[in-house]
């Protein structure tokens, strides 16, 4: 079912979405601003693309905006991507999505939401971004965390070296000889190519491998792997950008933790300072070693570079990685770098227009979909059901379901209760599936729910 | 520089002076004092000086920032030589420069004394001396915007230069509007004081003495022994109680009768003013029980009563603390350069500055490790911008260094460096009595001529906040 969407702003998230939304079959009329990225889009994309400002009513005719049924507005500028959602409610365009950054925005008054702007899904992926950071501090081992079922079940990601006692033996063997513990392993990165495993694949040295299972159950089989949570206490941010704010703000708040935030500029930095209680705020270059060695890089535990320069992060995490530091997390949104990220030995990757983008898409591709979530680097997306009646997954045991190759089955959710469904397992009406899938197969999946 | 408009602003302070000073002309008359003349006639050539000023200099224009430094010293100036008229022509106090003292201690709520026996000056002149001290608690200058309608710029700039603390507190939007709501709040205070001092059997000449004098945290009584005259321990409940009202900032008494109860606890000023109080009360009354000079009770009563008065800057007496161990005197004498909270009636240093400087003290510590850190200094969770940091600095080395040199010349002039030293501390933090020679069991009459007019001066500069009286003293001013 394709669908007329009208995108304001072909910056890095946008153009992103509209290269994945066209491929889809979605017709896409774009406007932004800048000629360049007008001639780029119209050149290089199956898409219809306009010069101008994205909040103008009559641009916004021209786009198609009165046959619309949806309007992403991603430009830079969140007051314009309020107004042309404003726009877009006037002509009757059914879903509104904006992207919101300035972090004052986001704190709405009670009884006065973005719906009173006429927004019905507002996005902060800085503050997205954020708390991802957060949640991979908590999971030291991991290189990804997602949560699914509110946080009942999580997807992590762990990258597998030779001190792994399960390496070399077969996913099927695995679970067989630790019968306490329930998880599957979902996707194998294996260099930049992504593996959805069957019971006889194996683990192979430096892979990353992403497992669901219960969140309760998660520091066990982080052990099981051979892997140790660390308690990171020590933590040092590059960068005092909007993520590196968010990112702060949030740490803020966790009493046992040390955190130093360092920013270049002087006016910026005063304004971080002024914002947190404990954090304490370097103003220097993050890139001058002296300066890191002064705040003591060398007993930090995490180093989180979210500066706005890609090359930068990447570059201070090789050289935090180089001088024991436990985890490196960079900001990476160039999808070109990302592949790098594992064989250098940077711990994690996050990506702000990963983030909004999954946000977006999950809404477009709505019916039973619960959420939605792709992982930077991996051709495969995690997606959460919710198995109704007639759902065609509940008529019979899995192991009778043709499931799509290419797909697997994560963790089921039914109450409170947290499932790892094997062939026997017969899906209910209300479960939550959490399933995982490369993007060929995504639409047979959807057709089971 | 706009003088036809300094002047016009003058003569209606004086005008007003004026009008204030007939009020305790009741009194004379009431009690058939001697003064009633004295008190008329200084009333009218305050004045008819003031009218005189007004009406020859006829000025449009707006006020400049450095007219406003003149008017608020040129104010204060004029309106303690006026006030002095009454102590001159009632012959109560004949030198000018003892009546001057007098007054300049009154209006900058001081309340040091060159009197010998209190008790010996009519009722009117009594009545004056407390009103003085109330017109300069919140304000002489303060009252005026309240009254006068000045252009907002004007305004601000005089309001600024009297309300004492580093940073201003608008409530309002309107400066004006601001001025009178603390006024409004002033009068309230003081008027259930009176109240509560008229239950505990006072009557009203001194009710309203003792009430003016402790909501502006002035000090002067109508008894030689102050309050230790009154022996009553209802009385000293009630001082203790509003000295320590006063002390605080009244914006937050402001809000707090808006509804808004938590307000005093948010204040981290108000915190560390209280603790300062709980704190040194106990040193001293562990300290005087030690040394056995008070009982058990006593100790306590008379510990908490000095120690809010003295950090209030009032510096009402129930006992003769010139008497308690080395100790405790200190204790007193360190409490003279804390003062109130800003924007109480309060005097000296002032418990704000002492946090911004506590804090940038630890700030500092911080930085020794971390060269590059930026580190606000923080109060009530919002950073206080660096150059009211650097003011706060400025204006703690100008009180020190006036503190020294004024000390350096009262020793000059033969006096012992307790009495010189604490009598300059005193006098600058307008609190009144100070150790030695003039302890609160005597007083300021002793010493030398010239001694008196260099404490006057510190009193003064003591309450406009330094900056206020020694930018005059600067070439740029004059240029």
């Amino acid at each position: 079912m394709s669908q007329n969407i009208v995108l304001v702003g072909l910056g890095q998230v946008g153009s992103h979405l509209a290269k994945v939304l066209s491929r889809e079959g979605h017709n896409i009329v774009a406007i932004d601003s800048k000629p360049e990225r007008v001639n780029a889009a119209n050149e290089n994309l199956d898409i219809k693309a306009l010069l101008g400002h994205g909040a103008s009513p009559s641009l916004l005719r021209e786009a198609g905006i009165e046959q619309a049924d949806m309007l992403i507005a991603v430009s830079g500028n969140d007051e314009t991507n309020v107004v042309a959602c404003g726009m877009a409610a006037h002509f009757g365009v059914m879903q509104k999505i904006a992207r919101i950054r300035i972090p004052e925005f986001f704190h709405q008054p009670p009884h006065f939401t973005f719906a009173d702007w006429g927004v019905d899904l507002a996005i902060h992926p800085e503050q997205e971004t954020a708390k991802e950071i957060v949640q991979l501090i908590k999971r030291s081992a991991a290189t990804d965390v997602l949560e699914f079922a509110e946080n009942r079940v999580q997807l992590i990601g762990i990258r597998i070296d030779a001190s792994c006692p399960l390496l070399h033996k077969k996913l099927n063997e695995i679970s067989q000889q630790s019968p306490g513990q329930v998880f599957r392993v979902v996707a194998i990165l294996r260099g930049t190519e992504t593996v959805i495993p069957g019971g006889n694949d194996i683990l192979l040295n430096r892979d990353q491998v992403f497992i669901v299972a219960a969140t309760r159950d998660i520091p066990a089989i982080v052990s099981l792997m051979g892997k140790s949570e660390e308690k990171l206490e020590q933590i040092m941010i590059l960068g005092g950008g909007l993520v590196g704010r968010a990112t702060a703000a949030l740490l803020d708040q966790e009493k046992n933790l040390t955190v130093k935030l360092i920013d270049p500029d002087p006016e910026r930095a005063l304004s971080l300072a002024d914002a947190m209680q404990r954090t304490l705020v370097i103003q220097g270059d993050g890139r001058d070693f002296n300066l890191l060695a002064t705040e003591g890089i060398l007993e930090t535990d995490v180093l989180i570079s979210v500066t706005d320069d890609e090359e930068t992060n990447i570059l201070t995490s090789l050289l935090a990685k180089h001088l024991g530091v436990a985890k490196a997390i960079a900001m990476v949104n160039r999808p070109e770098y990302l592949a790098l990220m594992a064989p250098i030995g940077v711990n994690a990757a996050v990506n702000t227009n990963v983030v909004t983008s999954n946000a977006i898409l999950r809404l477009i591709r709505r019916k039973d979909i619960v959420s939605l979530a792709a992982i930077p680097g991996l051709d495969a997306q995690a997606v959460e059901y919710l198995a109704h009646p007639g759902s065609r997954i509940t008529r019979k045991p899995l192991a009778r379901i043709d499931f799509p190759a290419g797909a697997i089955m994560g963790a089921v959710t039914r109450g409170e209760e947290v499932i790892i469904p094997v062939g026997d397992t017969r899906i209910q009406p209300g479960d939550h599936v959490i399933a995982f899938s490369v993007p060929k197969a995504l639409p047979n999946v959807d057709k089971l729910f | 520089m706009n003088l036809r408009l300094v002047v016009r602003l003058l003569g209606f302070l004086l005008l007003a002076i004026g009008l204030f000073m007939a009020v305790p002309a009741l009194f004379s008359w009431y009690y058939g004092g001697p003064d009633l003349v004295a008190i008329l006639a200084s009333s009218a050539l305050t004045m008819a000086a003031g009218g005189l000023l007004a009406a020859f200099s006829r000025s449009q224009g707006e006020l400049q920032l450095r007219d406003s430094f003149l008017v608020v010293a040129l104010g204060w100036l004029l309106a303690s030589a006026c006030g002095a008229l009454p102590f001159i022509l009632s012959g109560a106090i004949p030198s000018f420069s003892d009546a001057f003292f007098e007054s300049v201690s009154g209006f900058t709520t001081t309340g040091a004394s060159i009197l010998v026996r209190v008790e010996d000056l009519p009722h009117g002149l009594l009545f004056w001396r407390s009103l003085t001290h109330w017109l300069g608690g919140m304000g002489i200058i303060v009252l005026s915007v309240a009254i006068l309608p000045l252009a907002g710029v004007g305004g601000t700039q005089l309001y600024k230069a009297e309300i004492p603390g580093p940073t201003l507190d608008k409530i309002a939007p309107r400066i004006r509007q601001t001025a009178t709501t603390l006024w409004q709040v002033y009068i309230l205070l003081t008027a259930v004081e009176t109240l509560l001092l008229l239950a505990a059997r006072m009557n009203l000449h001194e009710a309203l003495c003792h009430s003016f004098a402790t909501m502006a945290t002035g000090g002067f009584s109508t008894r030689t022994a102050s309050i230790a005259g009154f022996n009553s321990l209802f009385v000293e409940a009630v001082v203790v109680i509003f000295m320590f009202l006063a002390g605080m900032n009244f914006t937050l008494h402001y809000h707090f009768l808006r509804g808004r109860t938590s307000v005093f606890w948010k204040s981290e000023e108000f915190r560390l003013y209280l603790g300062i109080v709980v704190a040194f009360t106990a040193i001293l009354a562990a300290d005087n029980l030690a040394a056995g000079i008070l009982p058990a009770g006593g100790a306590l009563r008379h510990s908490l009563f000095q120690v809010v008065s003295i950090i209030t800057t009032t510096g009402f007496a129930t006992a003769d603390f010139g008497l308690w161990p080395a100790a405790a005197r200190f204790v007193l004498l360190f409490l003279m350069f804390v003062g109130g909270c800003a924007g109480s009636t309060g005097g000296s240093i002032k418990v704000v500055r002492v946090l911004i400087i506590l804090k940038q003290g630890m700030v500092e510590l911080r930085k020794l490790l971390h060269p590059r850190a930026v580190i606000p200094v923080r109060i009530d969770g919002r950073s206080v911008p660096q150059d009211v940091v650097v003011n706060v600095l400025g204006f703690l080395f100008l009180y020190i260094g006036i503190l020294f040199l004024s000390t350096l010349a009262l020793t000059l002039m033969r006096i012992d460096i307790l009495t010189a030293f604490s009598a300059v501390a005193a006098s600058l933090g307008n609190i009144g009595p100070g150790l030695g020679a003039v302890g609160p069991a005597a007083n300021f009459q002793h010493l030398p001529l010239a001694g008196k007019w260099l404490l006057s001066f510190c009193m003064l500069a003591g309450r406009l906040e330094i900056y206020t009286i020694i930018v005059l003293f600067t070439r740029d001013f004059w240029k």
